[in-house]
């Protein structure tokens, strides 16, 4: 956590420059309270960058040890950001089919034959067509469009 | 009156219905939480007429802090963080075969528990909002510094991440066009955030992402869930044995409204603070821990008075006593309504509506417990991570494009989503960032207003630092910043 507290508050002192920099350009009133959250964040950060000097040394657990599969949280992060993305050039209802299959199966620990394939993908386009069906139609929920829908 | 015969409006109790059976299927099922049905529910609720919109998320509130104890009870994992406190002993009582007991226990002390909490906010709120007329500008300055000095001291493990969290919050709440002055501030060069960072989106993607993420880290686990049988006048019994502990009762609910009454403080806090006094209350504190029902009707009562205690502040003076709170604040300005007085003026019909329709949720709390719990347990069970996972991303895409047909607000949603869970990995919970976004507008306006005021009367100072009630909030503000420090010498005198 020692190190994680360094990156965080190194991170945030950037942040605060940034906003610093950009905030002298406002107006008196515009500039007044972000500059003085700056000022706060800044001293917050720049204490927990001391304080994390001077912290005794935690043992840290190995991430392995931690049981955390680090590798599926940022494929996960990547899909969720696919995900997203292709909503404008696929449409919707599309893509949240496939992304929702692939993620449905592939964090799903079973045994992935061709049956629970076929019907892991049936589930999911049942569950995407009632809810688009129910949203748009019922509930008149708009919803993103793309190329298909 | 007229608010009152309103919730028996079919549409109405359909939504009661449909929210209470709801809510406890999603605060049932371990990794879905109150705030995050809450979140992902509040943009449908805008096509709604307000009344509706109010009235489901309140039902999902009760019933999602209420489902939690299911999961607690037979899978020994809260289903929401308000339930830890019922582990304790409702998982012990199943192991020996009460789990029905348990299971009733808990829902006849969520249903007592709920409604005297709703008692306080019917009479507590009225007054409270009449005084909020005293407010000013440097009043609401100092209110938002305490709602972040206090929510930074409880929700957060350090202060000093609390306090950046909070701080951070209110960085995020300056992107846009200034309150006063009109400077388009932060926005990148990109025109979709002139208006600002979307409150909705920006509350999805804090409380529904990392909880996805945070599945998929947990996929692994299967749960072994303790099969039940009904029992004949159970329901009987337990409603007894809870009139001859009316103290263990009363006390519980007045700590749970106290608890949700203090911003950010949620219905954990309150469980694990009830939980505690009943320990040190009682004539045979060995018990606990290994089965006995004091323990889940301390917790129970506590976590659903703490619904209606986070309210009281949100509806009063606009400042959420706990996350859901914070969410359902965003329900509110959607529809147009601003927390304060003008709420029980301007729009007292739907707001006493609102609050009536609470007491229904909880009493409905009742049947609907007793005879879902199979088909709880049978969901637990059933549903897997790898399904809920996406299917909670699924509907936080529609939830955050629907509010202003805006792809863009999707990618807000994705970004504070990843920040979230981030932040929440090292040790920044987003409970004081979201609490800073919501607080920054008032917050600004405060300051800069005051400074103005201060001008005009020739003195800043004495405008910030002399006015009765900004007195009482900077020694507020003074004691919940140095609570930690205050706690530990306490504590350390009481050792001596």
């Amino acid at each position: 956590m020692k190190n994680a507290d360094r990156i965080s508050s190194i991170a945030i002192l950037g942040l605060c420059a940034y906003f610093w920099i950009e905030s002298r350009r406002f107006t008196m009133f515009g500039l007044l309270f972000p500059q003085a959250v700056v000022i706060a964040l800044g001293l917050l950060a720049l204490a927990l960058l001391i304080v994390s000097f001077f912290r005794k040394r935690e043992k840290v657990k190995a991430l392995e040890q931690t049981g955390v599969k680090y590798l599926n949280i940022i494929a996960a992060g990547l899909l969720l950001i696919a995900w997203t993305f292709f909503i404008k050039l696929l449409g919707f209802v599309v893509t949240s089919a496939v992304f929702f299959s692939v993620i449905a199966i592939m964090f799903d620990s079973r045994k992935k034959t061709a049956l629970y394939l076929l019907k892991k993908i049936a589930v999911v386009v049942a569950t995407v067509g009632f809810f688009y069906l129910f949203f748009s139609k019922l509930l008149l929920v708009p919803f993103p469009r793309g190329v298909l829908f | 009156m007229s608010s009152f015969i309103a919730i028996f409006y079919p549409m109405n109790l359909l939504f009661i219905i449909l929210g209470v059976g709801s809510g406890i299927i999603v605060g049932a099922l371990p990794g879905l939480t109150a705030t995050m049905a809450i979140a992902l529910l509040v943009p449908f609720t805008f096509a709604m007429a307000p009344i509706h919109g109010l009235v489901l998320l309140g039902a999902i509130y009760c019933g999602a802090i209420y489902g939690g104890c299911f999961s607690a009870i037979l899978i020994n994992t809260p289903g929401t963080p308000s339930a830890i406190a019922t582990t304790f002993d409702g998982y012990p009582l199943a192991k020996k075969g009460e789990a029905y007991r348990a299971i009733v226990t808990a829902t006849v002390s969520s249903v007592v528990g709920g409604l005297i909490g709703v008692l306080f906010l019917i009479f507590l709120s009225p007054p409270l909002s009449r005084a909020s007329l005293k407010f000013g500008p440097p009043e609401f300055f100092w209110l938002t510094t305490f709602g972040l000095t206090i929510i930074a001291t409880l929700a957060s493990k350090s202060i000093l991440k609390g306090l950046i969290g909070g701080a951070f919050g209110l960085l995020i709440s300056t992107i846009g066009i200034a309150p006063i002055g009109g400077s388009v501030r932060f926005t990148f060069g990109t025109v979709s955030l002139q208006e600002g960072i979307g409150l909705i989106p920006a509350l999805i993607g804090f409380f529904c992402i990392p909880e996805v993420l945070g599945m998929i880290e947990r996929k692994e686990k299967h749960y072994h869930v303790i099969t039940y049988r009904k029992q004949k006048n159970v329901v009987l019994n337990v409603l007894r044995k809870l009139l001859k502990k009316p103290v263990l009762v009363i006390r519980s609910a007045v700590i749970g409204t106290i608890v949700g009454i203090i911003p950010g403080a949620g219905g954990n806090i309150a469980g694990l603070v009830s939980y505690n006094e009943a320990v040190r209350a009682s004539k045979y504190p060995q018990k606990f821990g290994r089965g006995i029902v004091d323990g889940v009707i301390a917790s129970e009562t506590s976590n659903n008075a703490e619904v209606s205690g986070s309210l009281i502040p949100l509806l009063t003076l606009g400042i959420p006593g706990a996350p859901p709170a914070a969410v359902l604040l965003g329900a509110l300005l959607l529809q147009g309504m601003r927390p304060g007085a003008d709420l029980f003026t301007v729009h007292a019909g739907i707001i006493y509506t609102f609050i009536f329709s609470l007491i229904l949720s909880n009493l409905l709390i009742l049947p609907m417990g007793i005879y879902s719990g199979k088909l709880v347990s049978k969901l637990i069970t059933n549903i897997p991570v790898a399904f809920l996972a996406p299917f909670v991303v699924f509907l936080s895409i529609i939830g955050s494009y629907s509010i202003h047909n805006n792809i863009f607000d999707v990618y807000v949603m994705l970004f504070f989503g990843i920040v979230g869970y981030v932040g929440k990995k090292v040790g920044f919970g987003p409970g004081p960032i979201v609490l800073g976004l919501i607080l920054g507008n008032i917050c600004e306006q405060g300051l800069v207003q005051s400074i103005l005021m201060g001008k005009a009367a020739g003195s800043i100072v004495s405008i910030f630092f002399t006015r009765p009630i900004s007195i009482v909030l900077i020694f507020l503000t003074a004691v919940s910043a140095c609570w930690p420090i205050l706690r530990k010498y306490l504590a350390e005198a009481k050792k001596k």
